[in-house]
């Protein structure tokens, strides 16, 4: 009978807003009324999780428990604990930061770079997408931590005043660039992603019907109060803030760059890093939403809002972010030949067919050969192979700042200090950590706060539609 | 600092005028590290100040440093003896508050000049070894000096009166007072006899020369006036006889320093690769069999061109296994040393009579005696006598020894038979061990009277005949130890001290009569050396008689060798006959050719290995006749397809924590034939096992790869200065400005022409700067922390292998990488030119390191062990031991360099070239390293900075090191 009241209600919906487009799909699909975005969205809150998430929560508990434990174990015992030695420096551990950072780049280029270009399909994944890069930069800002040799004394690198005879920061080292490209990212990114919650966050408060939660959100929403002028200026403040996050999806990555590409060391000093970097970053940020969007639509069952269309346009994006990072690859093997610097050629050659050649060779399966797959639109539009996919390409680019992390490091100039790197179960134990902290992180934050942004997804409703 | 404590304590022991009671105070249990330091310190310090314990043992320190001046926290230097081998090379002690923490070279020394070998360095860690003896024991009892010496001469007055033979076993002696206090101990009895044993023996030279010469002797080597060396497989750069002598004439009579074009030449035969060898301007790889009928037809083409009478077998020598090209090799060599007749040596490492005395031929036709060997001055460094030893164990399994006294030896560890000796041994009714441990064959004597450290103690050494050399205490002694010598006094009866017999027997027997005793005594302590000048004598007449004997029993030998798989012995730099192999700087330093640490290995050619399907560390059985070891295979390229060359010196079970269980004892392999321990054993077996181990390797890759690392010109191209031609240095393209210099600018040059690859400098450095021993484990994870490396490269197919060593430290880069990567600014340039670290600022995010080109700089993994209280006592206190967590790396010794700035500033004048120092450059034996301040233009390091061979490492980075090289020439035309 429901299923008879619901056919009946879209079928009206279908005659006061059909689909007048020949081009365009509406963006939201189920024939939603502003008043069923609402209770989608808001019944989240206050529903129990179900298994599905529970299990997934579970899990992704456990293991930030076990990285916990790792990084422990090394701060109390010592890097030594890690399998890097005398020529090696650095391995898994800025590995997963480079990747991490990475990672975050989709959310601000979701949320800011396309809110500016106005494309409305945005609107139904910015939330998570924000809230993906706020976790991802925090999972990604413990490694440049405990990789150090007395992380206690992290805050040496913040210029801060103090009285050890004014002792100041090198300001001519990466490390520091990257300290200052970070901690403005993560303000920015946090703002950006808060602001747009308080209109969302004042909808839950006024209809969540916990008491605790009622409190929660009542803080949170800042006294939002709906009226004209309050939401003048809210827009006002989001596009300035859309603005000022745009110029950091390209300056955070290519400043993380800049600790390989000013190095000396062949195979890291190279100008190709910054739009390289910024590249691969959204790629794997797109790749990553990707993933998370397909569990959070079939976890949340949130098909309707995050639909085949939304994928595929993230598809597109991976396509091209995709071939530009294979560019990349090509220029760099050609440069290393065309350089004619033995050392460059050496690396190019030792990374192809080096000891760590399986390394390179997932790398360019994942990330040069598998989005290429994304020209078809059988591929785009099949959720399995989207989320195989997606994932395969975080796997090479995870593997892309390996391979130009240990093996430009592991044979450089002089051959007598050449040497191998291999992981220990520390070093793994808090990778797989990092990936536990992002998970229980993303779920609670899917159990929080409104997974779709309300307010915004209200706009695009009539997209295509009368 | 609790100076009221320290206070009592002084006075204390002014009053009863006795050194603290250091030995009955067990340090971990009783007292902090503190307390026990300031004992030490003080005991030594009360010692220096006048002399407050021992005012008839004044020890003189070097040079001019009055007594009242004694100063806490400035290093004294005292001249002594290094103990560390028989080769007794002359060495500086330092001693900061009372502790003894490093040994230098004297270069006061008329033998070795300012030249240390790695193992001298290491032996101030064996002064602080927890592992030594600490009083007296009876079995496996703790006893009293008073209770063993009563004990003992009860037993020994019982043998004066019932008769029996006493033997006393030792290693070589080279200290005539020594020799003098056994001959008068074994006086009291019937038959009482001086037994020298070493465990490496070269005895084989020393009969050839009774046999040729009339003289049981090891003649001196002047490689220094050979213009043409000719080494049959003798490592005389490495471990034989006085390597750190031989190395100091090598490189002198090779250097092309200061405008010289003139370098001796150096041709080796040999089976496997040797530290000489990998230095020779022509290497010939050949079989042991090979070897011989090398060196025979060598005499006999030798004899044909000087026109010397050669006996019948010689002259009518056809070689059977020797392929033309060899044949041919021969007769280039045999060309060359005619031409340099009277100005060339021809040396064999064999412990082999016949091919000694064929050498002895050789030598003796070329005109080589009185020139380039002299028999006038013998070497006193090598005594064993191995027909003695044996007569020793037939003896003592006959049950015919009464009573045994061992000192400075370990048969029942490297004796070839060693069950033989352990059941003869048994047999002795009165056992005692003067050795400093419990060590396998003192775990089985009645008695150990541990002796004292030579760091504790008097002594002299002869190292040469007419070359004199003392050694003074330098701490009281930290245990309940006695000089052995002592021990050997009170058994006399004779209640002297030793060091009054020494005094006596140099006013005696050394010092001429007339001479004012005091004051020639005074100066030689402070020099460390004394000389007596002879008049030239013309060297013993030749006997030709055994030659041909000889000729025809290395025949024979030859063809049993052929075609066999032999196992060839030999000592490792470091770990030589297995004495200190406790000391855990020696195990940790790679070996200079393999690069390997921590273990011994069969080593085999890639030919063999390809053959046996063998990986690197492959573990193999290797046996010979009732002898089998399981050992990891090494493959060294080479080395020849007919031997398996392994070390001795390893699977010691009674060294201690640090050198228990390490390898696999090879002794086993020896043998004795024709009055001589044999170090080949042909007719040897290799098999797989199926294991396989990693090697704690320090390098894991051995070739250049076409990189322009090392330079390297023949002595041709180098004359006509080819040398010169090339990139050197490139202008700065900075955005920065250029360092301002203003008093000193420190800088270095290394002569790669100069460095043998000894691998001294490594173990000086690890000594100066507390460098931390990490373990095989975590060398196996490429993590050793020393600061200076020493590269090695192969260059060449296996047929003629060339090597090329590279020591590379800090080189202090104008446009240091590593400084503007820093994000905490812990890496910093000074004013001087050094690219300063500073520990307590480094966060450790070794960034630093990644970016150096050089791979210099070492991180600290984890807090390495500095719970030994004892062990601590050898740690520099002018350098901070580092945490975990924080990078480091060469200093150029910057405490040294301070150290003399400041004496400079307190004596109101500039610095001198060649004052400063650092740890590497002050003991190389073969004056590689030179260190100079650069703003001075007329400095020694300036000037061969302007040399033509200068060249810096990587200069396409224009990192604008402070360290240049001078390239390698090789001597490879024929002359």
């Amino acid at each position: 009978m429901a299923v008879a009241v619901k056919h009946t209600e879209d079928l009206a919906h279908e005659a006061t807003h059909p689909v007048v487009s020949p081009l365009r799909k509406p963006l939201i699909e189920g024939h939603k009324t502003y008043g069923d975005v609402t209770t989608d969205i808001c019944n989240l809150l206050d529903r129990r999780a179900g298994a599905g998430w529970w299990i997934a929560f579970s899990v992704s508990f456990v293991l930030m428990v076990a990285g916990i434990i790792a990084t422990a174990h090394t701060v109390s015992t010592g890097i030594g604990t890690w399998g890097l030695n005398k020529t090696v420096g650095w391995a898994f551990d800025i590995t997963n930061f480079v990747f991490w950072i990475g990672i975050g780049h989709a959310g601000t280029f979701i949320s800011a770079i396309l809110f500016l270009f106005n494309q409305k399909w945005r609107t139904s994944v910015n939330r998570s997408a924000e809230a993906m890069t706020i976790i991802a930069v925090m999972c990604a800002g413990i490694f440049p931590v405990i990789h150090m040799g007395r992380p206690w004394l992290f805050y040496w690198i913040l210029p801060y005043p103090n009285n050890r005879g004014s002792l100041w920061v090198n300001f001519r080292s990466p490390l520091v660039w990257d300290f200052f490209a970070i901690s403005t990212y993560f303000t920015i990114s946090l703002v950006f992603w808060y602001l747009g919650l308080v209109p969302d966050l004042a909808t839950a408060r006024d209809r969540t019907i916990s008491k605790l939660r009622r409190g929660f959100y009542k803080v949170l929403s800042l006294g939002w109060n709906g009226s004209n002028r309050t939401w003048s200026r809210y827009e006002t403040v989001y596009l300035v803030l859309a603005a000022l996050a745009t110029p950091l999806v390209l300056s955070v990555h290519s400043i993380v760059s800049f600790d390989f590409a000013t190095s000396l060391i062949p195979g890291w000093h190279s100008t190709i890093f910054p739009p390289y970097f910024v590249a691969g970053a959204v790629f794997s940020g797109f790749a990553m939403v990707m993933t998370l969007m397909i569990l959070v639509r079939k976890l949340m069952r949130l098909e309707d809002y995050i639909t085949v269309q939304h994928l595929e346009n993230m598809c597109k994006v991976t396509l091209l972010t995709g071939s530009i990072v294979s560019l990349a690859y090509l220029t760099e093997v050609f440069i290393g030949f065309y350089s004619g610097n033995p050392n460059e050629m050496f690396v190019i050659v030792n990374r192809v067919l080096g000891p760590y050649s399986w390394a390179y060779w997932t790398m360019v399966t994942c990330n040069a050969i598998v989005p290429q797959l994304f020209w078809f639109k059988r591929v785009r539009t099949s959720v399995p192979l989207i989320f195989v996919l997606s994932i395969l390409v975080n796997v090479g680019m995870w593997f892309e700042r390996f391979v130009i992390i240990v093996t430009s490091l592991h044979r450089d100039f002089l051959p007598s200090s050449w040497a191998m790197y291999m992981p220990t179960i520390t070093e793994i134990t808090i990778m797989l950590g990092s990936f536990g902290l992002f998970f229980t992180l993303f779920l609670l934050f899917l159990r929080i706060f409104p997974v779709i942004s309300m307010n915004e997804v209200k706009g695009v409703l009539h997209y295509a539609r009368r | 600092m609790n100076g009221e404590k320290l206070w009592k304590i002084f006075q204390q022991q002014d009053a009863d005028r006795d050194s603290v009671d250091l030995v009955n105070i067990e340090p971990r249990a009783a007292m902090s590290r503190r307390t026990f330091i300031e004992l030490i310190g003080f005991s030594a310090a009360a010692a220096a100040l006048a002399g407050c314990r021992a005012p008839e043992q004044k020890i003189i320190p070097f040079i001019t440093q009055p007594m009242a001046e004694f100063t806490p926290g400035v290093g004294l230097f005292y001249a002594s003896t290094c103990g560390g081998c028989s080769a007794s090379c002359g060495a500086l002690v330092k001693v900061r508050d009372g502790r003894p923490i490093k040994l230098e070279g004297n270069d006061l020394h008329p033998l070795t000049g300012g030249g240390l070998c790695a193992v001298a360095h290491a032996m101030v860690f064996e002064l602080y070894d927890s592992d030594r003896l600490r009083q007296p024991m009876r079995g496996s009892q703790a006893a009293t000096w008073d209770e063993v010496d009563a004990e003992i001469k009860k037993q020994l007055d019982g043998i004066k009166q019932n008769g029996g033979k006493v033997r006393v076993l030792t290693s070589t002696i080279t200290s005539p007072t020594t020799l003098a206090v056994i001959e008068k101990f074994l006086t009291q009895f019937t038959d009482g006899k001086h037994i020298t044993y070493d465990a490496v023996s070269t005895a084989a030279i020393r009969k050839a020369h009774l046999k040729t010469h009339g003289r049981e002797a090891i003649p001196s080597y002047k490689f220094d006036a050979a213009k043409l060396i000719v080494s049959f497989g003798a490592d005389f750069l490495g471990t034989w006889i006085a390597p750190v002598e031989f190395t100091r004439g090598y490189s002198q009579a090779r250097n092309l320093r200061d405008g010289r074009h003139e370098m001796s030449r150096h041709i080796q035969f040999e089976s496997r690769l040797t530290l000489a060898g990998s230095n020779a301007d022509r290497r010939v790889k050949v079989s042991p069999a090979e070897e011989i009928e090398s060196l025979l037809l060598l005499a006999k083409l030798v004899a044909a061109k000087t026109g010397q009478q050669a006996p019948a077998e010689i002259a009518s020598f056809n070689p059977t296994n020797l392929n033309p090209r060899l044949q041919q090799v021969v007769e280039q060599t045999a060309n060359e040393l005619v031409k340099l007749k009277g100005a060339s040596l021809v040396v064999s490492g064999a412990n082999d009579t016949d091919a000694q005395v064929v050498v002895n031929f050789i030598n003796n036709a070329l005109g080589n005696y009185g020139a380039t060997v002299d028999l006038n001055a013998p070497s006193a460094q090598k005594q064993g006598d191995d027909e003695a030893m044996a007569e020793l164990v037939r003896e003592m399994n006959a049950g015919e020894v009464k009573a045994l006294i061992i000192s400075g030896v370990n048969p029942a560890y490297d004796h070839f038979a060693r069950n033989e000796f352990t059941s003869g041994f048994a047999k002795v009714p009165l056992k005692i061990s003067l050795n400093p441990t419990r060590d396998e064959t003192s775990a089985n004597a009645d008695f150990i009277c541990p002796q004292s450290h030579f760091l504790e103690s008097w002594n002299d050494a002869e190292p040469r005949r007419g070359t004199f050399s003392l050694s003074q205490p330098t701490i009281a002694p930290l245990f309940q130890t006695r000089a052995y010598q002592e021990s050997l006094l009170r058994w006399s009866g004779d209640e002297r001290n030793f060091y009054n017999v020494l005094r006596e027997h140099w006013k005696e027997n050394i010092f001429a009569k007339d001479a004012n005793f005091d004051e020639l005594w005074d100066k030689s302590l402070e020099s460390g050396a004394y000389t007596i000048e002879r008049t030239a004598a013309a060297q013993p007449a030749f006997a030709s008689s055994d030659v041909g004997n000889a000729a025809t029993r290395l025949k024979t030998r030859a063809m049993t060798l052929a075609g066999k798989l032999t196992v060839a012995l030999y000592e490792k730099i470091l770990m030589r006959d297995g004495a200190h192999a406790n000391n855990p700087w020696l195990q940790e330093l790679p070996d200079p050719i393999t690069k390997i640490t921590w273990d011994n290995y069969a080593s085999v050619s890639p030919a063999l290995a390809e053959k046996l399907q063998l990986e690197e560390g492959s573990v193999v059985r290797v046996s010979n006749g009732a002898t089998t070891i399981e050992l990891p295979a090494h493959i060294q390229t080479g080395q020849h397809d007919d031997v398996i060359a392994i070390a001795v010196g390893y699977g010691r079970t009674h060294a201690g924590k640090a050198g228990n269980n390490i390898g696999a004892n090879a002794y086993p392999f020896v043998s004795f034939d024709n009055g001589t321990f044999q170090y080949l054993a042909n007719g040897a077996s290799i098999e797989k096992t199926g294991a396989k181990i990693e090697f704690a390797s320090t390098q894991r890759h051995h070739t250049l790869d076409g990189r322009p690392i090392i330079k390297e010109f023949t002595l041709a191209e180098f004359i006509s200065g080819h040398a010169g031609e090339g990139e050197r240095e490139r202008q700065s393209q900075s955005i920065w400005k250029d360092h301002a210099y203003g008093e000193h600018k420190w800088g270095m040059v290394v002569d790669l022409n100069a460095c043998t690859g000894c691998s001294a400098c490594i173990l000086s450095c690890q000594a100066e700067n507390n460098v931390p021993v990490v373990g095989r484990e975590e060398v196996r994870r490429q993590r050793e922390m020393h600061w200076i490396r020493l590269d090695r490269y192969f260059e060449g197919d296996g047929e003629t292998t060339k090597v090329v060593y590279q020591p590379v430290m800090c080189a202090q880069c104008d446009n240091a990488s590593c400084e503007s990567v820093c994000p905490v600014l812990a890496t910093v340039h000074s004013s001087e030119g050094l690219n300063m670290q500073v520990y307590n600022r480094c966060v450790g995010t070794r960034y630093c390191a990644n970016n150096c080109a050089y791979k210099v700089r070492r991180f600290n993994w984890f807090d390495y062990p500095h719970d030994d209280e004892i062990a601590n006592l050898a740690l520099n206190p002018d350098v901070t031991v580092r945490t975990r967590g924080v990078m480091e790396k060469c200093t150029f010794c910057v405490q040294r360099i301070e150290e003399k700035k400041i004496l400079a500033r307190n004596e109101g004048r500039a610095i001198r070239d060649g004052e400063i120092q650092t740890a590497c450059q002050q003991s190389c034996p073969a004056q590689a390293i030179t260190f100079g301040d650069l703003v001075d233009q007329e400095s020694r390091a300036n000037h061969l900075k302007h040399d033509e061979r200068d060249y810096i490492l990587l200069p396409e980075l224009n990192l604008r090191p402070a360290i240049s090289y001078l390239a390698k020439v090789r001597n490879t035309e024929e002359a």
